[in-house]
């Protein structure tokens, strides 16, 4: 692919479009919350951002109306998730405890609906249930660890995190199969970069009213379909998924710094750490599969 | 006594021309080797000799081939009667083949056949028809999730026996789709719209 389109539609295009929405939110809301701003912006800005490169790319999802000229994809029903998301995960905010049985629909709806060609034709119903209970667990289980690490802070060290893991993921899928995939995590990645160079200037500004959430929608969806339906292995996707919860690590008393620079500088580089060894692993074994016939990525 | 051998030859030498005239009269009595078909005859593709054939271009510049290693279905085949024709031509995506790992991975992956969602390649006639040598069979061709109807141009190249006694017949067709009108839009340009596929199938049943 030219690179200069590639750079238009997988790096200037979103990060130019969630830069914008996030900065819009940064002025409307910022005299609604006393602790940050830009709180319900975090949402649609990421959302417009995939969508956008989504739509450069391969153009409109295929319709989920019965009528649809073709079978929607698992990358068809994620772009479509990511609509009702930006108006529904900012609610976590509101719900107090009852934001766990939201955390629960999102992971059960998203995990059977992303992976619905699966579930229909390749998936035995045992199977199914299975895979339907582990990765909606594994979802919520990384939601968890994310809000703690990143979900609630202001400034930059928030959207860094989940840069990483969208940077990571983007490089992970291109290496493995799809280059479709990796460009949509790093269109997702662009559009964290944005934010991460605006929480830089404007330390109040957060991802927290929803950011986090769509984020790691659309990290997990693009994760799941690399696995499921491209050839990223487990071991790799496990140790993608495992980055916020060694970033976790980061409040235990050795790692623990005060100084909020390099506590940040800490936390990037534990979640950096398991992403760092499967791109790692996926590169050697790219490498391994090469042949005298050439990079097949020269186009 | 020495006449013994001589007439040992003579008998044996008319016994072999007995025989190689029977065999000639029983040669001419057979049934020819290849029959005008009667009626519809089912024969199943044997993948072990069909071979089918996809044509890309690269960046504007060379044509790539690539194949698919597996392909079934089945053919109902009457030399006189189109009407009772039918084709059905089910490739596996999976067995796709360009000579390259990595390459087959990324053309299994969603950017383009997406293979593990949509594992087969279906093509299923509703009509055939036949002008002269050349057949035509119109149906769907389903790939990539999406079903459209083509028509497409084929020729019986020959027929005839296995060694069980079974019919073989071979068909062949080159034809070109748009990838993009089954939703294979990615890399439209280094990689060309345009895919021509070659598809020769050898049938066989009793």
């Amino acid at each position: 692919m030219d690179p200069q389109e590639l750079l238009l539609t997988g790096v200037l295009a979103p990060a130019l479009a969630a830069g914008v929405l996030l900065g819009l939110g940064w002025k409307v809301w910022r005299r609604e919350d006393a602790d940050s701003d830009g709180r319900w912006s975090g949402a649609p800005a990421l959302a417009i951002a995939f969508l956008l490169t989504f739509y450069l790319l391969s153009g409109m999802p295929v319709s989920l109306l019965p009528d649809s000229p073709r079978t929607p994809t698992g990358l068809d029903w994620l772009a479509w998730l990511a609509v009702p998301a930006i108006f529904l995960l900012p609610l976590e905010q509101k719900l107090g405890r009852w934001k766990h049985l939201l955390r629960g629909v999102v992971a059960v709806a998203m995990v059977r609906l992303v992976l619905n060609t699966a579930f229909e034709s390749t998936f035995e119903a045992d199977v199914g249930r299975r895979w339907l209970a582990g990765l909606s667990a594994l979802y919520m289980l990384i939601w968890a660890a994310l809000t703690r690490v990143c979900g609630q802070r202001t400034g930059a060290s928030s959207p860094l995190v989940l840069w990483t893991m969208a940077a990571g993921l983007a490089v992970l899928a291109a290496l493995t199969g799809s280059a479709k995939i990796g460009q949509l995590g790093g269109a997702l990645a662009a559009a964290l970069g944005a934010a991460t160079v605006l929480a830089w200037c404007r330390p109040r500004l957060t991802l927290a009213g929803g950011g986090v959430g769509l984020a790691l929608l659309l990290l997990f969806g693009l994760g799941m379909n690399a696995h499921v339906y491209s050839y990223t292995e487990s071991t790799e996707i496990l140790l993608i998924a495992s980055a916020p919860l060694f970033a976790l690590l980061a409040d235990l008393p050795p790692l623990r710094f005060k100084r909020p620079a390099l506590r940040t500088l800490v936390v990037v580089l534990l979640t950096a750490l398991p992403i760092g060894i499967a791109i790692t692993r996926a590169a050697m074994a790219f490498a391994a599969e090469s042949d005298e016939y050439g990079d097949y990525y020269d186009y | 006594m020495k006449l013994i051998p001589l007439t040992a030859s003579v008998l044996i030498g008319a016994a072999a021309l007995c025989i190689g005239h029977l065999n000639t009269s029983e040669a001419g009595s057979v049934e020819p080797l290849i029959q005008p078909n009667a009626e519809a005859k089912t024969l199943k593709i044997d993948s072990g000799h069909s071979s089918v054939l996809f044509r890309i271009q690269h960046n504007e510049a060379a044509y790539f081939y690539g194949r698919f290693n597996e392909v079934a279905g089945e053919v109902v085949f009457d030399e006189d009667d189109p009407a009772k024709c039918s084709v059905e031509v089910i490739i596996k995506a999976g067995s796709v083949d360009t000579n390259s790992a990595n390459r087959d991975k990324h053309v299994l992956s969603p950017d383009f056949l997406d293979a593990k969602q949509f594992p087969e390649l279906k093509f299923k006639s509703k009509k055939v028809e036949r002008d002269g040598a050349v057949w035509k069979a119109t149906g769907d061709l389903m790939l990539h999730g999406a079903s459209h109807e083509i028509t497409i141009d084929f020729e019986k190249t020959g027929e005839g026996k296995g060694r069980r006694g079974e019919t073989l017949m071979g068909f062949h067709s080159r034809f070109e789709i748009e990838r993009a009108d089954w939703g294979m839009e990615y890399m439209v340009g280094p990689l060309s719209n345009e895919i021509e596929l070659t598809v020769s199938l050898e049938v066989k049943g009793s």
